[in-house]
């Protein structure tokens, strides 16, 4: 009877076990054979025409934002914060506090997030154009896209390389004019891609190079750029988000102003802008709008735009790093005001249209006012406003400031001067003509001061302190003193008087270590070689 | 059939015993705790063989020989017991419980077994000790039950998961949580909520909770092979059992917050803020704001952010069964409020399960447990401008919570930007809102609907050979959503937003278990046990976020057409293991024990190459009670348990990331553009984390397992580290790291523990538990040796990992306030507050500073200094090298008492929130400030220095750890204290009530710290740091258990 029991058992459970066992052993067939959904294998990534061009599109995403130090988007390194970091770096612009007050005041130290994300995030910016060129090459010898093409995307690749060094440079090293032949050391020139565990490896210790090294790489990538890439795209606004010929060159005037070459500034300046008034470009047809604001209530689609990067609602630099809501009054978060310094500086005419096109007080009527803030962009709600690199106008005072530093008050200089400057200065007797300049040097502070006014809250600021600062004439001195905000009323703000209330934020010398910034702690840490290479005294 | 079948059993047993028969013995077996009938107790003659068990009413029926003497009744979790029959026909027995029995059953994985046979390391938590504490979780009442089991709950924040780590910290990237398993089934866990914390957890109703068991050593986890590197933690829910029972359970609690801030009252504000400004040659800002009946406003902030509250909870069971059919199922329901303004938890959850024996060898059941959580929370995060602790300790005190005049009733800046500044001349610092409006009128919300459950068919093929085919789920479907207002607060400059995401998780496990139990002879115990085990789990989400909002009327759920501008996100992660295992345990004569376990584990985020891996285990015990001698041993008698046991196993960790190892491109937008980048590193060479585990024990019993000893040496050899190797972000690798077997580590401890009856019996009886865990962890191997380095913590080769590393302290230069530091020379240094810049610190001339504008010179030599990333130290480390609890449960009559202590220590803190109650921008301090330097006069306590206005970063070196701010972190907490009333079983034997029992609890009456914060277990950043983390709570509970 036992025995019967255990067949009927054996049975049964043997029919279970062997469904069971069945099921498992067939669905086991490669049951861990599975890949990543929301992204897929590098070696698929340069495959198709459609995938090459989105790679490329890849390197413009990384130039709109890297990681932040907490892993968020806060527009570095060129979705904004280029913008905000440099004019908070400089004394034209106040820092309400305190989110900026660490660039501002220059307290920032190796571990500072603004330092190390800016350094981070252009390093992965250059490292993603460097595996782009690598794979738009690949694509080209595999017969995937043209060879044309392929040069148009590296030419692409290569001007976000050449842009992303140039900041590196005003940040973290000392001016071309620090050393006669600008010897002392630069950054890292990179363009190797690392993408396996052998090439990090391989490329771990390069070391900085000299900053005459990293200019001439620099000149040679746009240089490339300029010889590859169209004058223009299917539409405005890709003309403007997207690098073009004309943007190459534009950067090209920028680069050599920083190198003080001034005959190379002109030589390329002449490339895209006519010999006589009104200046315009042959290639991609840049020519100013006919009022100042025009690039700014439209910054997707005129022909004064250059260059600019797109931030839209799907991928922008958010509450916390959105151009719009750092420099606007409410409902913007009015974090940068702009500085009586320049407010109130005597070259900056009270009926400037400037004053009141791009600039406004957070007066409302529920408000009394408290500070000039900056009205260029204009969407706080929704960020989207686009953050201007290259203005045709920057590319205009670039030219008028090398013509009028070769030949005495060059003519040429201030038809080009008074071609940005007229437009904002309509009052007949505020225009300059030669006459005003007593002096040659008078007509290059002319040009000089111009920038601060045209170029005020577009970051532009830091790069002409940093370059000016070896400037024996022009010369910053060094980090300029600063206003404080708590120091100021609303009566503080005069454009009919000069500023001289206390600038309680104090000048930092040229010599001083903190002019320039440390190579980030994250980078030391992990990186004997650059450890070796601080900045001094950091 | 089968009834047939069962008759002819009875029929043959009785056969074989009828021979010497000569009456018949009647009785009925009760509990003696409770009175009430015990079914399933086993019924023997002493002597003889066969016997009989008890029925559903406790009733047995047993003939017995002239011979016979004394029969034995022996029940598993009770005392056996042996009563002479003495000629009697009729004998009653009441067994007494045996909290200690070495017969107890212990749940392991893939089985159970008894609890004299177990070798590994496994701690037993009863479900009973987790019920009728309002705890939101039942993990939180792990904490100081088991050794080796270190649980930390941050903060009150209800929905907030504990940290729970078994046997220290076992990885330094990849995940450092043990696995959960309920029921058999590897469940998710962890903070599971977008928006707001969601504890995984919390899904699981502690009424429902039979017991836990926390494997830790080799021996016990290598069954779970690649997913114990970290521990596992075995729930077990209650099942059917003979005999209907109805329980209800219920409480009713207070809860407070135990601590707060000392901040800054009104007047004291005005003070130090325009100290701030004037020594900053600065304007001054603040002033007195009037209140309109002659005085000025002084608002305690704190108010607006921590209330008193009520929460309570109802639990209703329903068990019981009969030989075939065996159910049990409840109904909770939870609803707590938080101390913490917005912030609760409401809780329904189900279960049923049923055990239904089919035919006598087939068994059929299911397990299910259906939960619903909602959570609502404030925003807590450290550096979040609407934070609730970030902003309520920054609000100013001299301006009032609400205002007429603001058109919401708050008081709200006229740009609506910030906190309205009342008299003040600035607004606050930062825009900062006001945090009242913020948390009453933002929403962030969690609501999850969570299914676990399982079904299995076990068949006995025959004697000692059974094959369990079992299928169970894990689904978890979140709902989070979020609404910032947009007439203040987050929600100000986009006009608005919302938005909402689901995710569902949903994971399949199926596993089919083969095991043979064999006894040869009552000598030869083996117990061998066969698994295959497949899983596969799919985790997705889509979110949509909509802002510029029409009408702040629809803020409960987006609605179509009520917004400006939309954007979606969203993804999908697949992850499979599949397993295989075997485990074989064989004792002689209950003497000698071995085990030894395989499991093959094959990872789909691996690559295909290193996918499998192998994890051994080995256990070995030596009960030398059991050995002749001993038994003989006279003098030895005292002790009835002592056993020495050792093993070794070798496990990985699964928590690993989906695909770390492969290269891939992700999407990359440029604004609008659809573009595609290269987001991950690939490394084909990517495998398994691994860690050796080594323990050796000693169990002692004394006095008939009245004493229980039992001390426990163990050590973790992890090796293989998946890290997320730093690369140098000089490369822009993509996210600074590749994933690398590139780190080791290793963990070491001690563990004692002591359970003693003090006073077993008798009207007073006292139970007493002493736990006790010593650990320390030490880093052997990093990326070429290179530290991580985090703002206030390091992780270095020969150090504990995520140790605090900052900038040691020297106090306040006394001639003009500046802060003093050590270089890594040794030198002292000062750091000039009114230039921001360090200058060396002579003593003798504390007030020398170098003039950049003069050449330098004999009359002005350089000495400016710096204090850069060289200067800082290692200033102690953040994991607790010690830890216990020390459970007392006295009984007097009726009455019941329950002291629970729970001490901790060794760690250090970095106290970031005092770092942060000091900052010198317009908002409010801590008291602490008052103690500033103010002059040479008058140079307060020498720790604080001068005040400057927004110097704050540079005077307490803010994102640094300074040694200032790093305090002990030693603790010991008074966790629960209850009081119990039962009424007397004579009282409700005459109903059918089985038991009432009014308690009332205080859990986390009070802490006895040095440390400054708030409360040392809080903890925001999982290394020793306290950001801006909530406070936790003082709960006062009254409660109801009821059964009948």
């Amino acid at each position: 009877m036992k025995s019967i029991i255990k067949k009927i058992n054996i049975g049964n459970s043997l029919a279970v076990m062997i469904i069971g066992l069945t099921l498992s052993v067939s669905s086991c067939k490669k049951f861990t054979d599975l890949v990543p959904n929301n992204s897929f294998a590098e070696a698929e990534a340069f495959t198709t025409p459609d995938r090459v061009a989105q790679a490329v599109t890849g390197v413009y995403s990384a130039a709109q934002a890297g990681a932040y130090t907490d892993g968020s988007n806060r527009g570095y390194p060129f979705g904004a914060a280029n913008t905000e970091q440099q004019d908070a770096r400089g004394e034209d612009v106040i820092a309400v506090p305190s989110f900026y007050l660490i660039t501002y005041e220059t307290t920032n130290a190796t571990n500072s997030p603004n330092g190390t994300a800016m350094w981070e995030t252009l390093y992965a910016l250059i490292n993603r154009a460097n595996v782009v060129i690598e794979g738009v090459q690949g694509a080209a010898s595999k017969g995937v896209i043209s060879a044309d093409l392929a040069k148009q995307y590296e030419g692409e690749a290569r001007f976000l390389r050449a842009l992303a060094h140039h900041e590196l440079l005003i940040h973290y090293a000392r001016p071309y004019g620090h050393t006669a032949g600008a010897t002392h050391p630069g950054v890292p020139y990179r363009t190797v891609p690392v993408n396996t565990p052998e090439r990090v490896a391989q490329n771990s210790n390069q070391g900085r190079n000299t900053v005459k090294e990293c200019y001439d790489k620099i000149i040679e990538d746009l240089t490339y750029s300029e010889n590859n890439l169209p004058p223009t795209y299917s539409s405005a606004s890709l003309k403007i988000t997207h690098a073009t010929k004309g943007a190459a060159i534009a950067l090209k005037t920028r680069v050599y102003l920083h190198m003080n070459n001034w005959p190379k500034v002109i030589e390329e300046g002449n490339k895209i802008v006519s010999l006589t008034a009104p200046f315009k470009s042959a290639v991609g047809s840049y020519e100013l709008a006919s009022s100042p604001d025009a690039p700014f209530a439209q910054n997707y689609g005129t022909n004064e735009s250059v260059f600019s990067i797109e931030n839209n609602t799907n991928r922008n630099s958010g509450t916390n790093g959105a151009i719009s809501t750092m420099y606007s009054k409410a409902p913007g978060r009015g974090l940068i005001a702009i500085s009586p310094i320049v407010w109130n500086a005597a070259f900056w005419k009270p009926n400037d249209l400037r004053r009141t096109l791009l600039a406004n007080s957070d007066a409302s009527s529920t408000v009394a006012a408290r500070a000039y803030f900056s009205n260029k962009y204009r969407d706080p709600a929704t960020f989207t406003d686009a953050n201007p690199i290259i203005r045709y106008s920057e590319v205009l005072l670039n030219l008028a400031e090398a013509l009028a530093r070769t030949n005495s008050l060059d003519l040429r200089a201030l038809a080009l001067l008074n071609t940005v400057r007229n437009r904002a200065v309509t009052t007949v007797a505020d225009q300059y003509t030669i006459a005003n300049f007593a002096t040659p040097n008078s007509l290059i502070q002319a040009i000089l001061d111009e920038r601060r006014i045209e170029f005020l809250a577009e970051g532009h600021r830091w790069g002409d302190i940093h370059r000016l600062a070896t400037d024996p004439v022009f010369t910053t001195g060094g980090i300029p003193a600063k206003v404080s905000y708590a120091n100021t009323t609303f009566a503080s703000w005069n454009s009919s008087t000069p500023y001289t209330g206390s600038r309680s934020v104090a000048a930092i010398p040229y010599a001083d270590y903190r002019f320039v910034w440390p190579i980030p702690l994250s980078e030391t840490t992990n990186n004997p070689t650059l450890k070796a290479q601080q900045n001094p005294t950091w | 059939m089968k009834k047939l079948l069962q008759s002819l059993f009875i029929l043959l047993f009785i056969a074989t015993s009828a021979i010497a028969q000569d009456r018949t013995i009647t009785g009925t077996v009760t509990g003696k705790d409770d009175g009430m009938p015990l079914p399933g107790v086993s019924v023997k003659i002493k002597g003889a063989t066969g016997g009989t068990t008890t029925g559903a009413d406790g009733k047995f029926t047993i003939r017995v020989g002239s011979t016979a003497s004394t029969l034995e009744f022996s029940s598993i979790g009770y005392l056996n017991q042996s009563i002479t029959i003495s000629g009697r026909n009729l004998i009653n027995v009441s067994l007494a419980t045996d909290a200690q029995s070495l017969t107890d059953v212990v749940v392991v994985g893939y089985g159970t077994a008894a609890r004299k046979d177990v070798i590994g390391s496994v701690a037993k938590v009863s479900g009973e000790s987790l019920q009728n504490i309002p705890a939101p979780s039942f993990d939180r009442a792990l904490a100081g039950k088991a050794t080796g089991v270190q649980v930390i709950t941050p903060s009150g924040l209800l929905g907030q998961a504990p940290q729970v780590r078994i046997r220290g910290i076992n990885s330094i990237t990849s995940g450092a949580s043990p696995l959960y398993v309920v029921d058999g089934i590897p469940v998710i866990s962890g903070d599971v909520g977008g928006f707001t914390s969601v504890n995984a957890l919390a899904d699981i109703n502690s009424n429902d909770i039979e017991s836990i068991e926390i494997l830790k050593d080799g021996a016990a986890t290598a069954i779970y092979g690649s997913r114990a590197a970290n521990g596992v933690v075995l729930i077990t829910t209650k099942r059917g059992k003979s005999g209907t029972q109805f329980n209800y359970d219920g409480w009713t609690a207070i809860a407070n917050i135990s601590s707060r801030f000392d901040l800054l009252n009104a007047d004291e504000f005005v003070t130090i803020a325009n100290e701030r400004f004037t020594n900053a040659g600065q304007t001054p800002q603040a002033k007195p704001t009037p209140d309109g009946s002659g005085g000025f406003i002084d608002t305690d902030w704190q108010d607006a952010v921590f209330q008193q509250s009520v929460q309570q909870s109802h639990s209703v069971s329903a068990s019981g069964g009969t030989d075939k059919t065996k159910y049990f199922m409840s109904l909770g329901f939870t609803d707590q409020k938080g101390a913490i303004v917005s912030n609760s938890l409401r809780k329904y959850s189900f279960r049923a399960n049923l055990d239904q024996k089919i035919t006598n060898f087939l068994t059929f059941g299911i397990t299910s447990g259906v939960t619903y959580q909602k959570n609502l929370g404030p925003l807590a995060g450290s550096n979040n401008l609407s934070g609730n602790i970030f902003a309520a300790t920054r609000m100013l005190p001299n301006v009032p919570i609400y205002s007429g005049t603001d058109i919401t009733g708050y008081n709200i800046s006229a740009d609506r930007r910030s906190l309205g500044p009342g008299a003040n001349l600035s607004p606050i610092s930062d825009n900062i809102p006001n945090i009242r409006f913020v948390l009453d009128n933002n929403v962030r919300q969690s609501q999850t609907i969570r299914l676990i459950g399982s079904t299995y068919l076990e068949a006995k093929i025959f004697d000692g050979l059974k094959f369990k085919t079992q299928l169970g789920i894990d689904g978890s479907y979140i709902e989070d959503f979020v609404y910032t207002d947009p007439r203040h607060g987050d929600g100000f400059s986009s006009n608005g937003s919302m938005s909402q995401a689901y995710s569902p998780f949903f994971r399949w496990n199926w596993q089919n278990i083969l095991s043979y139990t064999k006894s040869i002879n009552g000598e030869h115990n083996i117990d061998v046990t066969l698994v295959s085990e497949l899983q596969k789990q799919r985790s997705s989400f889509f979110q949509a976020n909509v802002s510029n909002l029409l009408n702040i009327y629809f803020n409960q759920n987006i609605t179509s057409g009520t917004f400006i501008t939309p954007t979606v996100s969203g993804g999908l992660t697949l992850n499979g293991i599949e397993s295989y295992l075997g485990r074989l345990n064989y004792n002689y004569k209950n003497k000698y024990y071995i085990t030894g376990s395989i499991r093959r584990d094959a990872l789909s985020s691996l690559p295909m190459g290193n996918r499998v891996g192998y994890f051994p285990g080995v256990g070995i015990q030596y009960r030398i009670n059991q050995e002749e001698f001993f038994k003989n041993a006279e003098s030895l008698s005292f002790i009835s348990d002592l056993r020495l046991k050792a093993s070794f196993a070798e496990v990985g960790n699964t928590d690993i990331g989906s695909f770390p190892y492969f290269g891939t491109y992700g999407a990359a937008l440029y604004g609008n553009q659809g573009g595609i980048g290269f987001n991950n590193t690939g490394n084909p060479l990517l495998k398994w984390e691994s860690q050796k585990k080594y323990d050796v024990g000693l169990d002692i019993g004394l006095f008939t397992n009245r004493v229980n000893v039992g001390v426990n040496y163990w050590k973790q050899d992890t090796k293989d580290l998946i890290l997320a190797a730093p690369t140098a972000p000089v490369l822009g690798v993509p996210g600074n790291s590749i994933s690398r077997n590139v780190g080791s580590m290793t963990n070491k401890g001690w563990e004692f523990s002591v359970n003693a009856d003090v006073l077993p019996a008798g009207k007073v009886k006292w139970n007493t538990t002493l736990n006790f865990s010593i650990q320390s962890n030490k880093v052997k191997g990093l990326v070429d040796g290179n530290d991580i380095v985090g703002d206030y913590n390091l992780t270095r080769v020969g150090e504990s990992i995520r140790t605090l590393y900052g900038y040691q302290y020297a106090g306040v230069n006394a001639a003009n306030g500046n802060p003093l530091y050590v270089k890594a020379d040794g030198s002292l240094i000062q750091g000039r507050i009114s230039n921001t810049t360090y200058y060396k610190y002579d003593p003798a001339n504390p007030n020398y500073f170098f003039n950049a504008a003069q050449p330098v010179s004999a009359t002005n030599p350089d000495n400016r200094s710096s204090l850069t990333a060289d200067d800082k130290v290692i200033l102690g480390n953040s994991l607790p090298k010690w830890f216990g609890g020390f459970n007392n449960t006295i009984t007097y009559g009726d009455f019941d008492l329950n002291v629970f202590l729970r001490f901790q220590g060794g760690n250090y803190i970095m106290n970031r929130t005092r770092q942060d109650l000091l900052s010198n921008n317009f908002v409010n301090n801590s008291t602490e400030v008052l103690g500033r330097w103010q002059s040479a006069e008058n140079p307060g306590n020498g720790q604080i220095p001068r005040l400057w206005a927004a110097r704050g970063a540079f005077i307490n070196l803010d994102n640094n750890a300074v040694s200032r701010f790093v305090e002990k972190g030693d603790f010991l907490r008074m966790d629960n204290l209850a009081l119990g009333y039962s009424l007397p079983s004579s009282v409700l034997s005459k109903g059918s009530i089985r038991k009432v029992r009014v308690y009332a609890s205080a859990q986390n009456l009070f802490v006895i710290t040095g440390y400054k914060g708030l409360d040392p277990e809080t903890n925001t950043s999982g290394a020793g740091v306290d950001f801006n983390g909530n406070p936790q709570l003082r709960t006062f509970t009254f409660g109801l258990n009821l059964g009948f």
